[in-house]
């Protein structure tokens, strides 16, 4: 299963719903979009507005295709999946400025995570073949909770 | 030490999660401070299987400056309520209250920039840097982009 998702976000996202509606035909794979705000409803997948917990469609999933919000992070720390992300850009009106390209050129640099800017690039052979997995680094995770363990033990005075 | 942790919800919250596990936290106490689903609701549920969790009005505080003073207020009750000696916060708007509060009663506060901001700077950051004691980037390109204060420990990726 191929899963969508464009968050609670409130700018529409039609742009990456309509293209996964158009090549829908040609992957035989199942795809489910949790389409949020955007009212764009796609015609050829299944699609929903909000769930209260998306878990069970990232578990399910294959493939994941997401908008480029820090709620990935959860996702990508816990889930060996491959992902794509589709930042949300600010000239089109998806959000109120572009940190979410940011995020995503971020994680294609250091991880290697697709990020698609031009909604054209995602194609059916893409998702067929897809399957990078971000193999993420805990070093900097390590750091700085070490910090914070430093601090709360009072051995970093504040 | 007991550690108020301030967050908005979503990915906020989330970095939050990740960087304050139960090891990291060890023998201090934490309260976690964070927004509703609802409009208001101000129930207790346990973060880390302990820990309480305050729910305040959702992040919706925009430029509204009577909103801000009436969460900063709520905000300095709840401080001294719980004995808070640490406040840390990660963001968004709902840290600007937090971190003022916290420099109002002289508890100190550090306030992590969020982790998708890797070369721009965000405003809420940008008005924390002034009244926090630590202002932590979680990107090397990040430093410089605020101010001197600005420091890298790390980050959640």
């Amino acid at each position: 299963m191929i899963f969508v998702t464009i968050g609670t976000h409130p700018d529409q996202f039609d742009r990456l719903l309509r293209r996964i509606d158009e090549i829908a035909p040609k992957i035989k794979e199942k795809i489910i979009i949790q389409r949020g705000f955007t009212k764009y409803i796609p015609k050829n997948v299944e699609s929903f507005t909000f769930a209260d917990n998306l878990e069970p469609y990232f578990n399910e999933a294959r493939l994941v295709i997401s908008h480029s919000a820090t709620s990935l992070l959860e996702f990508v720390l816990k889930n060996k999946k491959p992902i794509i992300t589709v930042p949300r850009q600010k000239k089109f009106k998806e959000h109120i400025n572009d940190h979410q390209v940011e995020f995503a050129l971020f994680l294609k640099e250091k991880y290697g995570v697709e990020a698609i800017l031009d909604i054209n690039k995602i194609t059916p052979e893409l998702l067929k073949n897809y399957n990078h997995i971000m193999k993420v680094k805990k070093d900097n995770l390590i750091k700085l909770q070490s910090y914070f363990r430093e601090v709360l033990n009072g051995k970093i005075k504040i | 030490m007991k550690v108020g942790l301030v967050s908005s919800k979503g990915g906020h919250l989330g970095q939050i999660k990740i960087i304050f596990t139960k090891e990291v936290i060890g023998k201090n106490e934490a309260v976690l401070i964070t927004e509703s689903e609802k409009k208001i609701k101000k129930e207790e549920k346990s973060f880390l299987g302990k820990f309480r969790t305050y729910y305040f009005k959702k992040d919706n505080l925009s430029f509204n400056p009577i909103e801000y003073l009436i969460a900063t207020i709520n905000l300095i009750r709840l401080y001294r309520k719980e004995n808070i000696s640490l406040i840390v916060t990660n963001g968004a708007q709902i840290s600007i209250p937090a971190v003022i509060g916290a420099k109002l009663i002289g508890i100190k506060s550090i306030f992590i920039d969020t982790i998708i901001r890797v070369k721009t700077p965000n405003w809420s950051a940008r008005f924390c840097y002034y009244f926090s004691d630590v202002f932590i980037v979680q990107h090397k390109s990040m430093m410089g982009k605020y101010g001197k204060k600005a420091i890298y420990r790390g980050g959640v990726l």
